[in-house]
């Protein structure tokens, strides 16, 4: 069965991906988002969302810089958290994330998170 | 006959309005790195295991007839989101896997029981034919909101843990089991009946000679011991 | 990781075995699964979008809210199939197991409030529905332990029956997909568009969910299958995780391995789909037991969570008695593991089948059957 592709992230020539190709296009693109790169705007939200699903305090929450993984750090966050935390970034932003496979690609640090979410298709706030 | 014995057990609560409050006490006795994600239950089993901590190769028998329903309220709240966590929370016997996983220790023999009437029966039951010479025993329960109001949760929260021993060590009860008959289950004392965790709960907290009469397992009179030297 | 080892000495067999299926009875699912024939199929879960979210499952009854729920009707259907006699009694108690029970109920109800609902929403109010249809004379005992609940009643029937406090135990376990468990995989990322395939080295690992209903009496009385031994382990290392090394998976083999030795056997696995658990179980089977051809039927029956340690030994059974074993459907090259048996063989050349089981938090069931 050809899966239907959905509104998630797009490849530079505009087609989207999925599952495998969605994991080589994160492997491929992360590496350039550094921390001067972030969207602290969008990079702030996220570590918001951070707050409430993990009940983060602020300290913590100081901590997280761009390069910190997502996973299996300093704070004590693991693969459930990172798995409610994609929840509420669903549900926030419209994104979709396949696979466990391609969530621990995407919390491959911080700042690789907030890339996929930034590069994802975002829904607008009138929620189309 | 089959016979053991128990030692002193733990009993935390029963809990009601104050429960919140004593559920925020057990936590701060918790490392803060653990405590972050343990659910009122899984804090209320890891105090269980503070003061009746688990014996290497010990078999833990687990009874609950309702489990986690403050996680499950929640996991049925965050549809169409459906939130992993409180999914993952919900799954009996989650909340004390959850207390062992921040404990670090391997279970070897772990037996989860669900059931009504007949679950202490049947956890006795099976604890007292156990191949091991001491085994951990816990019974707990967590107050819920609108489960509770629509009677499918409990009305309160409390826990009890216990180590039953082939041969006497400090006993306070001597367990001797009898065949069944055809009455209805009940556990039994003089000053009344009541069924299912919550009396059972209840008749070892008192630690009165009482009876669990179980239609289907048998006959269970806990006997009091004196306790022994410490 | 040392593990627990149960002895069943003088002896403990199991008989009179059953189950029911998306394909049917035990015989009709084990010819089903001989032929490679998937009994998944992509379907929407409830109120997702029925284009884009659809998942593997493999169902007896429609996943809907309608009342009685699915598994009560197909349950209903079973009086004439299960072994007969009094069950329910002190010397002949039943052990339900489930990790579901009626939580599709629970749902529902949250949805249209309709009160009938929580009559049969909880493990023991489901129970004792089940023990009326089934015509039971006394209240089971129910386990349930996430994936290894019907593995574990196993085991606590031969405790019982060692310890010579009952004559004969029915085993009985159903788990029906729900809306309720579906979200809750699906949330996990285990459960996605992808089909299962066991034991194979891909980039993506994926789970299917299916219906299942089994059953098994295990006593006193010699047959052909016999319980050896078995062992457990509940590595508590994380809730979703195994630890990384596979000592779990590892200690479990190990308790059996005196009891293994000089039997020929092979392995009816647990092998969900998932690539880390799937990867520590094939290796840590190739290991212990090496030449033990491993089999997972997970990639066509979907994963029937409590029950599939019951229903998989049942069409292990099954498979004996017909001289056909099917091989692991689903599954491709590259495996994780030499023994890993894509295609069918015959169990004529073996003394027997290990049946493997494991779950949440690290949890791990093993038993040791001998077979004629």
């Amino acid at each position: 069965m050809v899966p239907r592709h959905s509104p998630g992230i797009r490849d530079r020539d505009g087609s989207r991906l999925r599952g495998a190709r969605f994991v080589v296009w994160l492997e491929r693109n992360t590496g350039r988002h550094t921390k001067h790169d972030m969207n602290e705007a969008l990079a702030n939200k996220i570590k918001a969302m951070m707050a409430k699903t993990l009940d983060l305090d602020e300290g913590q929450l100081n901590e997280i810089g761009a390069d910190m993984p997502l996973m299996d750090n300093g704070l004590g966050l693991d693969s459930i958290d990172a798995l409610e935390l994609i929840v509420q970034v669903e549900k926030e932003f419209g994104v979709k994330i396949e696979s466990s496979e391609a969530a621990r690609k995407a919390f491959s640090s911080f700042g690789a998170f907030v890339a996929f979410v930034e590069d994802a298709h975002i829904r607008s706030p009138s929620g189309d | 006959m089959i016979e053991c014995y128990i030692q002193e057990p733990c009993v935390l609560g029963p809990f009601t309005t104050d429960a919140d409050a004593r559920i925020a006490d057990f936590r701060k006795a918790l490392p803060a790195g653990r405590a972050r994600r343990l659910t009122a239950m899984a804090v209320l089993l890891s105090e269980v295991l503070r003061r009746l901590p688990h014996e290497e190769d010990e078999p833990v028998y687990f009874g609950s007839t309702y489990g986690d329903t403050p996680s499950l309220e929640k996991y049925l709240a965050s549809f169409p989101h459906a939130s992993p966590m409180s999914f993952q929370n919900s799954i009996h016997p989650g909340p004390l896997v959850q207390a062992f996983v921040a404990r670090g220790r391997p279970v070897p023999a772990f037996l989860p029981f669900a059931g009504g009437r007949e679950i202490i029966g049947s956890l006795l039951l099976s604890a007292m034919t156990a191949s091991a010479a001491t085994r951990l025993c816990i019974v707990a329960e967590t107050q819920a909101t609108w489960m509770t109001q629509a009677s499918i949760a409990s009305g309160a929260t409390f826990a009890l843990g216990f180590r039953m021993t082939e041969a006497p060590r400090n006993p306070r009860f001597r367990v001797v089991r009898a065949s069944g008959n055809v009455e209805a289950s009940s556990i039994a004392r003089e000053s009344g009946a009541n069924e299912g965790t919550e009396g059972f709960f209840q008749a070892m907290a008192e630690e009165v000679e009482f009876r669990v009469h179980s239609e289907a397992y048998g006959d269970f009179r806990f006997q009091r011991c004196c306790p022994g030297p410490i | 990781m040392k593990a627990f080892h149960w002895s069943w000495e003088p002896g403990v067999w199991l008989s009179a075995h059953g189950c029911r299926t998306p394909f049917g009875d035990a015989t009709a699912t084990r010819r089903a699964l001989a032929d490679k024939t998937v009994a998944l199929k992509a379907r929407a879960i409830q109120g997702s979008d029925p284009e884009e979210d659809q998942i593997p499952l493999a169902l007896i009854h429609p996943m809907d809210d309608q009342r009685p729920s699915g598994w009560e009707r197909t349950i209903a259907s079973l009086p004439d199939k299960l072994p007969a006699g009094e069950w329910g009694t002190s010397k002949r108690p039943v052990i339900v197991t489930s990790s579901n029970f009626g939580i599709d109920q629970l749902l529902a109800y949250t949805r249209d409030e309709d009160a009938r609902r929580l009559a049969v929403a909880l493990p023991h109010t489901s129970a004792e529905r089940v023990a009326e249809l089934l015509g039971w004379s006394g209240p089971p005992t129910l386990i349930s332990h996430a994936c290894v609940s019907s593995s574990l009643g196993i085991l606590q029937a031969a405790q019982w029956i060692r310890s010579r406090v009952v004559e004969e135990v029915l085993v009985f376990s159903f788990d029906f997909v729900s809306p309720f468990v579906a979200a809750g995989f699906a949330s996990l990322k285990i459960l996605n568009r992808g089909f299962p395939m066991p034991y194979s080295d891909g980039v993506i690992g994926s789970i299917g969910l299916g219906d299942a209903v089994g059953w098994v009496v295990v006593s006193r009385t010699p047959g052909p299958f016999r319980l050896i031994a078995s062992a457990t382990q509940n590595e508590m290392h994380h809730m979703t995780a195994n630890e990384p090394a596979g000592s779990g998976f590892e200690g479990v083999c190990d308790a059996l391995a005196a009891d293994a030795a000089g039997r020929r056997l092979w392995i009816k696995g647990h092998g969900t789909g998932t690539l880390d658990a799937g990867r520590l179980e094939a290796n840590a089977f190739e290991r212990c037991f090496p030449g033990a051809p491993l089999v997972s039927w997970k990639g066509s029956l979907g994963h029937t969570l409590g029950t599939c340690g019951l229903v998989e030994t049942a069409v292990s059974m099954s498979s004996v008695e017909a001289g056909e074993v099917p091989g692991t459907v689903g599954g491709r090259a590259p495996v994780f593991a030499g023994t890993v048996a894509l295609d069918a063989f015959s169990p004529n050349a073996f003394q027997g089948f290990l049946s493997f089981s494991s779950a949440f938090g690290g949890a791990h069931v093993l038993h040791l059957i001998e077979h004629d």
